[in-house]
């Protein structure tokens, strides 16, 4: 038989594990007498005992409360967890203690980009702020502001902001989730056919889900758009300029679908992501459909390498909208980066990517594609949370002769 | 130059909080003795807490790279909350060995950085120069365990944003031991601990027994 070590290491470690079922103590089991919560001020205790299968009465069950102790670590909502026991009512009685220390229930994350796609300069910013530990009970609130700001060339802005309330655990079901959100922006973006729309918008949302399998989700959402106005100016070939403005109020449908096997948020070196979602609009009488979508592929090498294909829009999580400027089609890689000396930065990335968009036909039906480029650093720092900084810049190909 | 004596002393300072392993050969047998094991400073809170502690060391005996034999030692440490004393079982290969009386965290913590372990092997039948190598697990966690804590954090916590990553964005002490025994986990060692150590004997010579 050919073993290679770590198996022969795993098998050898096996034997005493039979001997570890039992305690040292002997076989005399502990009754608890109650479950207590010390250190906590922000967090509920009984958010912190859910995490605990045990209840008042119960014999001690040592394992269960190792493995609570790894479940409740692996939250950001504590800097320590600690579970011991205390002498209860009476011999062979005891009380659970879970003393934990809180963290800081505050996650940050920035994005600065600047942007020379062919036609335009524009300076890009993201903040987000998220509580992660709402009033104890480890529901989210998430807020962010996105700023798409030219600076030269074409007009290509965007402004919006977004609150939601998370409850990653509806009605206390591991696998269901609810959002609820408002959200609002302004876009005033020119096409390179000569199409200026003016976009405001401001609407509120409710969506509920279920995680399926192991990694796939599905969610039903409501949209209703209290506000919307639209102004849009064309530039047409004999030189004449027509314009249009509607406003309207709209109700809005959607399902969407999607899995996330990736390893990681911020820094995946395995997995994929996609999400498939549909939308139908009800705006005074009128229908319309609408769907999109995304996918990425995420793998690593030998060398440490991590591959990236993504095809289309970035792809959320079932709660989570990722911000991030891309090209339609996209391949790349990263490197790490190693922590700082100092602690400040906790790891990171560094990456590049080629991509490519179509972008329709110009005004004499000639087809236009985006070629370019984007190179970037991802930190996850101690004192502003995660940081994205990058460059992105394209050039526009424009196929001669009409299709 | 002062660099120099810095890394020195550096060096040295590492040296002396290395975990030094050495043989006691008495009559037909091997023993060792493991010394100076940097125990984390939490265990000292673990082991009072009423639940029991377990170390594991695999200790290997070997003649050049060849190993010659492999003892597995096992020890539990439990803390009677009225008896205010420990129980404390120590087995080798599965066979139950004696385990000293201990009543206090320190007298706890003095047995395990000094361990005396004897005897683990039999002595070799002709003459041969041999090393000691010993890893030493604290709290381990076998893998079964370790993917259905790893399907419950996938379930768990996939909206935060410093989520279901082995190192979260402000990453504090309970999420580095998380993190610490899932790269072990991660790096398909067939089983995660909190606390790992190592340690190699100088190689010593033993006669025909």
């Amino acid at each position: 038989m050919n073993f290679r070590p770590r198996w022969l290491l795993f098998i050898l470690f096996l034997l005493p594990l039979a001997a570890l079922a039992q305690s040292p103590a002997g076989d005399d089991a502990l009754t608890i007498d109650e479950l207590t919560c010390r250190g906590n001020e922000a967090t509920s205790c009984d958010f912190i005992l859910g995490h605990i299968y045990l209840s008042p009465g119960d014999a001690v069950d040592e394992l269960e409360l190792s493995n609570a102790r790894l479940r409740l670590s692996s939250l950001p909502s504590f800097s320590s967890v600690d579970i011991y026991l205390e002498r209860g009512v009476a011999r062979g009685h005891v009380r659970v203690v879970v003393e934990v220390v809180e963290a800081d229930p505050y996650a940050r994350e920035w994005i600065a980009g600047t942007s020379i796609r062919f036609d335009s300069v524009s300076q890009l910013l993201v903040g987000r702020l998220t509580n992660q530990n709402l009033f104890g009970t480890g529901k989210l609130l998430d807020a962010y502001a996105f700023a798409y700001a030219p600076v030269a060339g074409t007009v290509r802005s965007e402004y919006s902001a977004r609150v939601q309330y998370v409850d990653p655990h509806w009605l206390n079901n591991k696998r269901m989730y609810l959002i609820a959100g408002m959200s609002g922006g302004y876009v005033d973006s020119e096409s390179i056919n000569g199409r200026r729309a003016k976009v405001e918008n401001l609407g509120f949302d409710v969506a509920v889900g279920r995680r399926l399998f192991d990694f796939s989700f599905l969610t039903f959402g409501y949209r209703y758009n209290s506000y919307a106005q639209i102004d849009v100016t064309s530039r047409l070939l004999d030189g004449s300029v027509e314009r249009s403005s509607e406003s309207f109020d709209s109700h809005v449908f959607s399902i969407a679908y999607g899995w996330n096997s990736e390893d990681d948020p911020y820094f995946p070196t395995r997995g994929s992501r996609a999400v498939v979602h549909s939308s139908r609009v009800f705006v005074e009488g009128n229908v319309g459909t609408s769907t999109d979508g995304g996918i990425r592929k995420t793998w690593t090498t030998a060398n440490g390498t991590s591959w990236v294909i993504q095809v289309a829009d970035a792809p959320s999580t079932e709660t989570r909208q990722f911000i991030q400027e891309h090209f339609e089609f996209v391949g790349g890689f990263s490197r790490p980066i190693g922590a700082s000396a100092n602690g400040e930065i906790r790891r990171g990335r560094w990456y590049v990517e080629a991509g490519y968009s179509p972008q329709g036909h110009d005004l004499q039906n000639r087809r236009q594609k985006e070629y370019g480029a984007k190179a970037g650093v991802r930190l996850q720092t101690r004192s502003f949370g995660m940081v994205d900084l990058y460059v992105i810049g394209s050039f526009l190909h424009t196929a001669e002769g009409a299709d | 130059m002062r660099a120099l004596c810095l890394i020195g002393l550096l060096l040295l300072s590492a040296l002396a909080q290395a975990a030094d392993i050495s043989p006691v050969i008495h009559d037909r047998h091997i023993g060792a003795r493991l010394r100076g094991l940097a125990l984390p400073d939490s265990l000292r809170k673990d082991l009072r807490s009423g639940l029991t502690n377990r170390v594991l060391l695999r200790v290997t005996l070997l003649e050049g790279t060849q190993t010659l034999a492999t003892a597995n030692v096992e020890i539990a440490l439990k803390y009677d909350l009225w008896d205010e004393r420990f129980g404390t079982q120590l087995t080798v290969n599965g066979v139950v060995r004696t385990a000293p009386e201990l009543r206090t965290v320190d007298e706890a913590w003095a047995w395990l950085i000094d361990l005396r372990l004897m005897p683990l092997f039999e002595r070799p039948t002709t003459p041969a120069t041999l090393t000691l190598r010993a890893e030493v697990l604290l709290n381990p966690i076998e893998r079964e365990r370790m993917e259905q804590i790893r399907e419950w954090v996938k379930e768990n916590s996939r909206y935060v944003p410093l989520e279901g990553a082995p190192s979260a964005a402000s990453e504090s002490g309970s999420n580095s031991v998380f993190n610490r025994i899932f790269e072990y986990y991660a790096a398909d060692q067939g089983m995660a601990a909190q606390w790992r150590e190592q340690a190699a004997s100088a190689p010593f010579t033993v006669s025909a027994r």
